[in-house]
C-alpha cells in the first residue's frame, strides 16, 4: 500500500517532468536545430559567393602571371625564336617564380610551340579566339585547368601563352582552405554525353560521383546528405563554362556535425540537466511521498493494531503538521476505545442486579488466570445456589427476590478476599473464585459460607430463611480449563443437590451420578412403558366419625436391581427431564383405572393425585383427565387433583384458568403440602379449590411444638372459613389426631392412620378397619370426642 | 602638325628624284572598307627594269613623350637610324624581328645608337619599360615608297614604268598590291589593305595617363 502511493506519487511526478523536459528540449532542439541550419545555410551561401568570388579572383591571378609571363623579356625574345626548346627553357625559368600548374605557348597562327606538359594537347579555343587576353576553363585532355591566355607581344603579337592551374583535388583543397569554415569544395562538370564528371574534391570520397547526380537535377538548390557519417549542407555554384560548353560547377559541402556537435553538446547539457531535474523531482516526490506513506503506514498498522484489540500503539508524535494532528488524534482515538471498550466490557462482565461481575467475566477471569498460571498455583470455583428462589419470587415479589439476591452477594463477597473472585453465574447461583489457597482453608470458607446460611436475610419487615447448596472444582485437580473447571463446580452443585448435601466437592468418580441420573431416566422412561411402576395408596380418614372414603395415590417405583427408589429421588428428575407427564398421565391412569375397579367392587373412594407444575403448564391436560375420566367411567367427583403451593405459584393465571377448568368438571382440587411455602391467604380465595392439605411439617411434631398448633389451629379456621376441607398429613400419632379433631380438621393421612400401601393391601387393610370401626365404633371418634368434649 | 612635317620632309626628300625623273603619282590608300588609312607604306617594285634610286641614309627615331618619333618609318635596305632619347627616362629598345634584331639600352639623351637596317622587312620595335611603345620600321627593297598621310594619300615621285604597288599596314592581315604601269596620263591610283579591324592589338596596350601611342 505504501509502496503503491509513492509509486503512484513517483510516477506522476516522474511523468510531468519528463514530459515539460521533452517538450522544453524538443522546442529547444528544434528551435537550436533550425537556427544552427539557417547558420550552416547562411554560412553555405556565404562560402558559396566567396568561392565565386575566390574563384574569379584566382583568374585575376592566373591573368597576371601569363600576362607577367608574356612581358618577360627573355621569354618574349625566347619565343620569337620559334624554337621550341629554347621556349620551354624559358618557360621552365620562369615557372619557378610562379603558381602555375601549366604553360603553353602558340605562335600567332595558333600553332602549338612549346607544352610543359607532354601531352601537348592544343587548346582548342584559341582558333576561335580574338586576340584579346582571356581567362577560361579547359579541357586539357582529361585535365580540367583554369586559365588565361594572353598574347605575347613584342611588341606586335609574336605569338601566345597560356597559363593554368589544374581544376583537381588540390586546387578544392586551397578553396577549402581559403574558405572560412573549411567547407569541402568539389568541382565538376559534364562529359560529352552529359554525364556528371567529378574534376576535383577536397572530401575523400569515392561515392562522390554517384552522390553528386541527385544535385545536378537540383542545380543551386540547397541540399543535405551524409557521407560517411558526416552530414553536409550542400549546394551547387556555377564556376563558368567549360571551352567546350558545359557548366562548371561546384559543390559546396557546409558540415552540419561542428553545429550538431555544438546541438550535441547542448543536448547533452540539457538531458544531464533534465535527468538532474528529474532525480531531483523524483527524490523530492519520494520524500514527499515518504513523508505520508510513513505516517500513513503508521496509522495503518495503528488501525491494524486497534483492530486486533491492542490499544497501547505508539504514534510518533513530532510532527507538527496534519500528520501530527491525525497522529495524535488517533492516539487519543485509540485511548477513548480502549476506555470505552473497558466499560463496555466490564458493564457485559457486570451483574446489573448485584453490581457483581456476571458468568462471561469469570469465564474470562479464569481463562486469563489459569493460562497464565502455575499449576501448583491452585483455583477453587465454589458455586453457591440459593435454594427456592423462585418461591420468594413467586410470593414475596420481585423486589424481595432481588434484595435477597444482593443480600447473599454482598454477604458472600464480605466473606471473600480481596483478590478472590465472586460473580453471578445465574439467577440464583453465584460463582467464587478463590485462587493460592490449600484445601483446608477453601472448607473453612465453604464452611463460612454455609455458617451464613443460618442467618436469615431481612427484606423489609420480612426475615426469609435462605439456604444453599455449594458445589467446588478445584484447580489442577479437577480440570485444566475454565470451561471444564466450571462445568465440574456446577456438576458438583448438581451432586449436592441430588444428594441433599450441603456442599460437595467435584470427584470424577461421581461423575458417573450424571450418568446414573441419565440412565434412572431411560430406566424410568422404560419403567413407564412396561407398567413397572405401582401407585399405592394411602387412606385419608374423616377425623369425626373415622369413615374411610379417600385415598392419596403415590407413585412408587420397585427398581429391579436397585430395589424401592424414593420419589423424592426420581420425581425431581422427572421434573427436570419433562418426562414428569408422562408420569402424571400413567399414575392417573392407574388410579382411575384403580377408582373404575373398586366401583365396581363396591368401593367408593375418592383418589387424589398429585400433579406437578409441569403438569399444570400443559394446557391439554384437562382434556386428557377427562378422556380418562370417560374411558373408565369414572365421576369427576371421585378424582382429586393435589398441587402444591409452589406449582400454582409458578404461573399464577394460567394455572388459575387450567384448574377452573377441572373444578368446573367436577373435579376436586387441593392445595397440597400448604404452609411449607410462602402461603398467601389472598390467593386461596382465589382459587377454585376446594381443599386444603396441611403440611406434615406442621403435623409431625403437633403435640410437642405450641407454635405448629396455633399455626394448624388458624389455618384449619381459615381454611373452613373459606369453606375448604382441611387434610391434615404425616399424623403420626394419636395426640396429634386428638387435637386435629379438636381443631375440627375434617381429614387426617399419616401413618397413625395408615401408611401407603398397594391396593390390594390396602383392600385387606379397609376390611379389617372398617371391622374395627365396625367392633369399635368410633375408636377415633371416641377418642376425638373425648378430647373435644374436653376442650 | 608633326606628321606634316615629316610629310614635307618626305615630300622634299622624294621631290628631288621627280625632279630628275619628272613623275609624281598619287596613292589614294583605303582599307577593305574603302576608309581611308593612313600611316600606309606603299611601295612600287619595278617589274620591267632595274632602277636605283639614291634614298637618305641616316634616319632617326626619337624618343619622345614616351613613344617611337616617328612611329613608322620606311627606309631603304642599308639604311642607318638613330636613335636619341628626348625622354627624361630611360627606354630599353628591342626589336625581335628576324630582319633586324637589336636591343638599346637608351640613357636620356647620353647616347645615340644608331642601328643598321641591312635586310628588307618590318622591323617591330618595343620598349622593355615602356610596353605600350611601337616603332615599326619598314626595311624596303623596293626603290620607290612612300607613305600616306591623314587622308591615306601618299604621293610618289617614280618613273614611268610597270611596276607592282604594295601597300603595308601595321594592322594589316595580308598586304595590298596592285600592278600598276606609270605614265603621264594616269598620275592617281588607289590600293586597298586588308586590315584587321576586329582586333585590338596594338591599340589595346595604352601608355598610361595622357601619353598616346599609335593611332592609325
Amino acid at each position: 500500500m505504501k509502496h503503491r502511493v509513492q509509486t503512484r506519487l513517483l510516477l506522476v511526478f516522474g511523468i510531468l517532468v519528463t514530459s515539460i523536459l521533452l517538450v522544453i528540449f524538443s522546442i529547444v532542439w528544434q528551435v537550436t536545430r533550425d537556427n544552427f541550419q539557417k547558420q550552416v545555410s547562411d554560412q553555405l551561401l556565404y562560402t558559396g559567393n566567396s568561392l565565386t568570388r575566390q574563384y574569379s579572383q584566382n583568374s585575376q591571378s592566373i591573368m597576371r602571371e601569363t600576362q607577367l609571363i608574356s612581358r618577360d623579356y627573355g621569354f618574349r625574345s625566347a619565343v620569337s625564336s620559334g624554337d621550341e626548346n629554347t621556349i620551354i627553357s624559358a618557360l621552365a625559368n620562369i615557372q619557378q617564380r610562379i603558381n602555375l600548374d601549366r604553360m603553353q605557348v602558340y605562335s600567332v597562327d595558333g600553332q602549338l610551340l612549346a607544352d610543359t606538359s607532354a601531352d601537348r594537347q592544343h587548346a582548342a579555343i584559341l582558333r576561335n579566339m580574338g586576340n584579346r587576353p582571356l581567362t577560361a576553363n579547359i579541357m586539357l585532355g582529361n585535365v580540367a585547368y583554369h586559365i588565361a591566355l594572353s598574347p605575347v607581344m613584342a611588341p606586335d603579337l609574336i605569338g601566345w601563352i597560356v597559363g593554368g592551374t589544374r581544376i583537381d583535388d588540390v586546387l578544392a583543397n586551397m578553396h577549402k582552405k581559403l574558405l572560412p569554415g573549411n567547407p569541402e569544395i568539389s568541382f565538376f562538370t559534364h562529359d560529352n554525353n552529359g554525364d556528371v564528371k567529378l574534376l576535383g574534391t577536397s572530401l575523400e570520397l569515392k561515392t562522390m560521383q554517384m552522390a553528386v547526380d541527385q544535385y545536378v537535377h537540383a542545380p543551386e538548390k540547397e541540399q543535405q546528405t551524409t557521407f560517411d557519417g558526416e552530414q553536409f549542407l550542400v549546394r551547387s555554384y556555377k564556376l563558368g563554362e567549360l571551352t567546350s560548353g558545359q557548366d562548371l560547377i561546384s559543390f559546396v559541402f557546409v558540415s552540419l556535425n561542428s553545429a550538431y556537435s555544438y546541438l550535441e553538446k547542448i543536448s547533452r547539457y540539457f538531458i544531464l540537466t533534465g535527468i538532474f531535474a528529474l532525480l531531483l523531482v523524483v527524490a523530492s516526490a519520494f520524500l514527499i511521498s515518504r513523508s505520508f506513506s510513513r505516517p500513513i503506514h503508521q496509522l495503518a498498522n495503528a488501525a491494524t493494531s486497534i483492530e486486533n484489540g491492542d490499544y497501547s500503539i505508539q504514534m510518533p508524535n513530532d510532527r507538527t503538521d496534519e500528520f501530527g494532528f491525525l497522529a495524535k488524534s488517533f492516539s487519543r482515538m485509540a485511548i477513548a476505545i480502549d476506555h470505552r471498550e473497558h466499560r463496555i466490557k466490564e458493564q457485559g462482565m457486570q451483574d446489573t442486579l448485584t453490581g457483581l461481575h456476571n458468568r462471561l467475566y469469570i469465564e474470562d477471569w479464569l481463562s486469563n488466570h489459569l493460562s497464565t498460571n502455575h499449576k501448583h498455583n491452585s483455583v477453587s470455583v465454589v458455586l453457591v445456589s440459593i435454594d427456592r428462589l423462585d418461591e420468594v419470587n413467586y410470593v414475596l415479589g420481585h423486589d424481595v427476590a432481588d434484595h435477597v439476591i444482593t443480600e447473599v452477594g454482598s454477604k458472600l463477597k464480605a466473606i471473600l478476599r480481596s483478590k478472590d473472585i465472586i460473580s453471578r453465574m445465574g439467577t440464583d447461583t453465584f460463582g467464587l473464585a478463590i485462587s493460592g489457597m490449600q484445601p483446608d482453608e477453601v472448607i473453612l470458607v465453604v464452611k463460612r459460607i454455609l455458617e451464613l446460611f443460618k442467618t436469615p436475610v431481612g427484606v423489609d419487615n420480612y426475615s426469609i430463611d435462605v439456604t444453599g447448596h455449594l458445589g467446588i472444582a478445584v484447580y489442577p485437580d479437577h480440570a485444566d480449563t475454565a470451561r471444564d473447571l466450571l462445568r465440574a463446580a456446577e456438576h458438583a452443585l448438581f451432586i449436592a443437590h441430588s444428594f441433599h448435601e450441603r456442599y460437595s466437592y467435584y470427584t470424577p468418580g461421581r461423575d458417573s451420578t450424571s450418568s446414573e441420573h441419565l440412565s434412572l431416566m431411560g430406566e424410568l422412561r422404560s419403567a413407564i412403558d412396561h407398567n413397572e411402576l405401582e401407585v399405592w395408596y394411602q387412606p385419608q380418614v374423616a377425623t369425626e366419625d373415622g369413615e374411610f372414603s379417600r385415598v392419596e395415590a403415590l407413585v412408587r417405583w420397585p427398581h429391579p436391581d436397585r430395589g424401592m427408589i424414593s420419589p423424592e429421588t426420581f420425581i425431581p428428575l422427572a421434573e427436570r427431564t419433562g418426562e414428569i407427564n408422562r408420569l402424571t398421565h400413567w399414575v392417573l391412569e392407574n388410579s382411575l383405572m384403580q377408582i373404575a375397579d373398586w366401583r365396581a367392587r363396591g368401593l367408593a373412594f375418592q383418589v387424589s393425585v398429585n400433579l406437578s407444575a409441569r403438569d399444570l403448564m400443559n394446557r391439554q391436560l384437562p382434556t386428557v383427565i377427562s378422556v380418562l375420566l370417560r374411558k373408565y367411567g369414572v365421576r369427576p367427583d371421585s378424582l382429586c387433583i393435589e398441587i402444591t403451593e409452589s406449582a400454582i405459584m409458578s404461573n399464577m393465571e394460567s394455572d388459575i384458568s387450567v384448574l377452573q377448568v377441572l373444578r368446573d368438571t367436577g373435579i376436586q382440587i387441593a392445595i397440597d403440602d400448604y404452609g411449607t411455602g410462602y402461603s398467601s391467604l389472598e390467593y386461596l380465595a382465589r382459587l377454585p379449590v376446594t381443599e386444603l392439605k396441611i403440611d406434615q411439617a406442621f403435623i409431625k411434631n403437633l403435640s410437642k411444638e405450641s407454635s405448629d398448633q396455633v399455626i394448624v389451629k388458624s389455618v384449619i379456621g381459615l381454611a373452613q372459613g373459606l369453606g375448604l376441607t382441611v387434610v391434615s398429613e404425616g399424623v403420626e400419632d394419636a395426640r396429634a389426631a386428638r387435637m386435629l379433631h379438636d381443631y375440627g380438621c375434617d381429614l387426617l393421612q399419616g401413618y397413625f392412620i395408615c401408611k401407603p400401601k398397594p391396593a390390594a393391601e390396602l383392600e385387606i387393610w379397609f376390611d379389617s378397619y372398617q371391622a374395627r370401626t365396625r367392633t369399635n365404633p368410633g375408636s377415633m371418634v371416641k377418642t376425638h370426642g373425648a378430647h373435644k368434649k374436653r376442650s | 602638325m608633326r606628321y606634316k612635317l615629316i610629310m614635307i620632309i618626305f615630300v622634299i626628300v622624294g621631290c628631288f628624284p621627280i625632279l630628275v625623273y619628272a613623275l609624281t603619282i598619287h596613292v589614294s590608300v583605303r582599307d577593305q572598307t574603302g576608309v581611308s588609312l593612313r600611316g600606309a607604306v606603299v611601295s612600287l617594285r619595278p617589274l620591267d627594269s632595274t632602277q636605283v634610286v639614291d634614298h637618305e641614309r641616316t634616319k632617326m627615331i626619337d624618343q619622345i613623350g614616351r613613344a617611337f618619333v616617328p612611329q613608322v618609318i620606311a627606309v631603304a635596305t642599308g639604311t642607318l637610324i638613330d636613335f636619341p632619347n628626348s625622354d627624361d627616362m630611360r627606354h630599353h629598345v628591342y626589336s625581335f624581328s628576324k630582319p633586324k634584331r637589336f636591343e638599346l639600352k637608351l640613357y636620356s639623351d647620353q647616347t645615340r645608337p644608331s642601328v643598321l637596317f641591312d635586310k628588307p622587312g618590318l622591323v617591330s620595335m618595343g620598349c622593355n619599360i615602356h610596353d605600350w611603345m611601337r616603332g615599326y620600321v619598314y626595311v624596303l627593297d623596293e626603290p620607290y615608297f612612300s607613305m600616306s598621310n591623314e587622308s591615306g594619300d601618299g604621293w610618289i615621285d617614280v618613273a614611268p614604268g610597270k611596276y607592282q604597288m604594295v601597300a603595308r599596314h601595321p594592322r594589316q592581315k595580308s598586304v595590298g598590291e596592285k600592278i600598276i604601269t606609270v605614265d603621264d596620263r594616269r598620275p592617281d591610283y588607289e590600293i586597298s589593305i586588308y586590315i584587321d579591324t576586329k582586333g585590338t592589338l596594338p591599340d589595346q596596350i595604352e601608355p598610361p595617363g595622357n601619353y598616346r601611342g599609335y593611332r592609325p
